[in-house]
């Protein structure tokens, strides 16, 4: 009985209870029901049986006590991995979410993302993802290549296979970024310029995992790529004859058009006492009509040469080709005692001849339409950001706004010849010349008080 | 120099080959126009190759450059690596004032290089000019 009363006050309680209940138990017994009273260990059995019983209320107790222990572990280690499991599903739960939202993502690319592995070839790698573009890029849905290894090979080209492969892979290994370009057949049949950029995916240790990539369909920008260089070479092939044109018509009207001439004066030479007045004045008519023609051609000749002209640009000092300039006008400028003035000039980047034109058409021309005064000339320069701002401002007759574009075309004049004689092709070489140097020119005038031409004109190289 | 100059004039346009021949007919100096119409006859002449075989060595050559068959240029070439011809000037009078022209012409060594003007009193002075100093002035070779 005292040991079942141990028994349960262990198995409840543990080790603590279970001997409380064996030393009341010893106590209870010995008090109360065993004479005689508060003698413990009155015989030696007695003792014999105490010991065996405190014995066995402390085995039962400690047995149990760790029974008591154990439920506790278990309980608490169950509670950890419910909570530990329900974590980890959260977790998964939370990366296919994200995976699905990146697959999302990816599959809105105009381009085919894909994932390949198993091998640092591109050619023998298995797709491990396509995104869902593909369908529309090219027909084919992703499983085409889930299912067939092979599957990019069967639709690239032929000619572009091996190349395409060798470039994929060497961008692989050296994780390189250049695209790689190759073409492919759509479900259609038609052919795609296609280009990949591709990547590679690495480990926390950047060792190559698998390679990664988009594949753009490059396909319009080829085409318009190509649109582009056939239009060009059209455009100067075209620009090319007319050059060539130009230049041939020139050159040989000149040689009937001295025909023509020479012999109109042989025959006034020879002939002068048979040919009454009339006759004489119809020669001279002729003879003008044909000197004209001859100066039309020889601008029309300088004119084509400006555009024909290729040779390279180098440093030209400004002031030295103003000199030049002045002194080739020297008789001009002493006829009206022009007065013109400069201030320094820098240096730019062109072909001195053709600067040289340049400042001399503008210059004779301010000349030529002087007003009463004395004519007064200046030149000047302004820099700019990218470019020098050249003016030549004269004193003279001055020029309308409403002409203002069109004195720049060919052969384009305002006054009739007995006013001012000229061809009215000079501001039209002066234009092409400044455009040929990638400058822009341009005019303000207020008529009878004078004209001032500006232009532009690029730096020197490395100014 | 004997009396009378050799001129030959190279020119395949009938028009000029009379202003020249009427220019020469002013000249002081007595001298013989001959004419070729184009390279090829010109070499013939040169050569004294058949229908040739009697012509006189010209002391000046005048020489346009477009002819047809073979052309001005091609025909300074061979005068000037023929060793027999190269010594005699060779005076290109042509309607080009193309700056090409001239390099290309005066790298096949041409003596001179004379641009023909429209107007017909200024051709006049040419000759006279030419005359004045390939006949007169300058010592031409003896052969």
């Amino acid at each position: 009985m005292a040991i079942a009363a141990v028994s349960l006050s262990a198995w409840f309680g543990g080790l603590g209870p279970g001997i409380a209940c064996a030393a009341l138990s010893i106590i209870g017994l010995d008090f109360f029901l065993i004479a005689p009273r508060y003698e413990f260990f009155s015989r030696p059995s007695d003792l014999l049986l105490f010991l065996i019983f405190s014995l066995l209320a402390f085995l039962i107790s400690s047995l149990t006590e760790s029974r008591i222990r154990s439920e506790i572990d278990l309980h608490e280690k169950t509670v950890e991995l419910k909570t530990a499991l329900a974590e980890r599903i959260e977790l998964t739960n939370q990366i296919l979410q994200d995976r699905r939202e990146f697959e999302m993502i990816l599959n809105t690319l105009p381009g085919i993302v894909y994932e390949g592995v198993g091998s640092e070839n591109a050619g023998e790698q298995r797709m491990a993802f396509i995104s869902s573009y593909a369908t529309e890029m090219l027909g084919y849905p992703p499983e085409s290549w889930y299912k067939d290894e092979n599957f990019w090979q069967k639709i690239t080209h032929p000619d572009d296979w091996e190349d395409a492969v060798a470039k994929a892979s060497l961008t692989y290994r050296q994780q390189l970024k250049t695209p790689v370009s190759f073409r492919c057949f759509t479900k259609d049949g038609e052919v795609r310029h296609l280009e990949s950029y591709n990547g590679v995916i690495t480990n926390e240790r950047g060792e190559r995992l698998r390679q990664c990539g988009v594949v753009m369909d490059a396909t319009s920008r080829k085409e318009a790529e190509l649109e582009l260089t056939r239009y060009a070479e059209q455009l100067n092939r075209s620009n090319e004859e007319l050059e060539q044109f130009a230049y041939v018509a020139s050159h040989d009207l000149q040689e009937p058009l001295r025909m023509v001439i020479s012999y109109l004066q042989l025959i006034e030479r020879r002939y002068k006492s048979s040919l009454d007045d009339d006759g004489i004045e119809f020669i001279e008519f002729a003879v003008d009509g044909a000197n004209r023609m001859k100066a039309l051609i020889n601008d029309l000749l300088e004119y084509s040469r400006v555009q024909r002209n290729h040779d390279e640009f180098e440093p030209v000092a400004l002031d030295e080709a103003v000199q030049t300039v002045l002194h080739n006008l020297e008789r001009s400028i002493e006829n009206c005692d022009a007065q013109i003035t400069y201030d320094k000039l820098p240096e730019i980047s062109g072909n001195r001849r053709q600067i040289e034109q340049l400042l001399q058409n503008l210059l004779s021309n301010a000349i030529k339409f002087r007003g009463e005064n004395r004519p007064e000339i200046q030149i000047s320069a302004v820099r700019q950001e990218k470019s020098w701002l050249f003016a030549v401002a004269d004193n003279g007759i001055g020029i309308e706004s409403q002409y203002m574009e069109r004195i720049f075309t060919i052969f384009q004049r305002l006054h009739t010849r007995d006013q001012y004689p000229g061809t009215g092709i000079g501001l039209a070489i002066c234009k092409k010349i400044v455009e040929k140097h990638g400058g822009a020119i341009w005019l303000e005038s207020t008529p009878g008080e004078g004209t001032t031409f500006y232009f532009t004109l690029p730096f020197a190289p490395g100014f | 120099m004997m009396d009378g100059v050799e001129i030959l004039l190279v020119e395949d346009n009938p028009g000029d080959i009379r202003l020249t021949q009427e220019a020469f007919k002013d000249s002081k100096l007595n001298n013989n126009l001959s004419v070729a119409k184009d390279g090829v006859e010109a070499l013939a002449y040169l050569r004294r190759e058949a229908p040739y075989e009697n012509a006189p060595r010209p002391d000046i050559i005048l020489l346009d450059l477009n002819l047809p068959r073979m052309d001005g240029r091609e025909l300074l070439a061979i005068i000037k690596e023929d060793a027999a011809l190269k010594r005699i000037p060779v005076v290109i009078l042509t309607t080009s004032d193309d700056e090409k022209d001239v390099l290309a012409t005066y790298n096949l060594h041409a003596n001179c290089y004379i641009t023909k003007p429209v107007d017909l009193y200024r051709f006049g002075e040419i000759v006279k000019n030419i005359e004045g100093f390939w006949l007169q002035i300058v010592k031409l070779p003896p052969e």
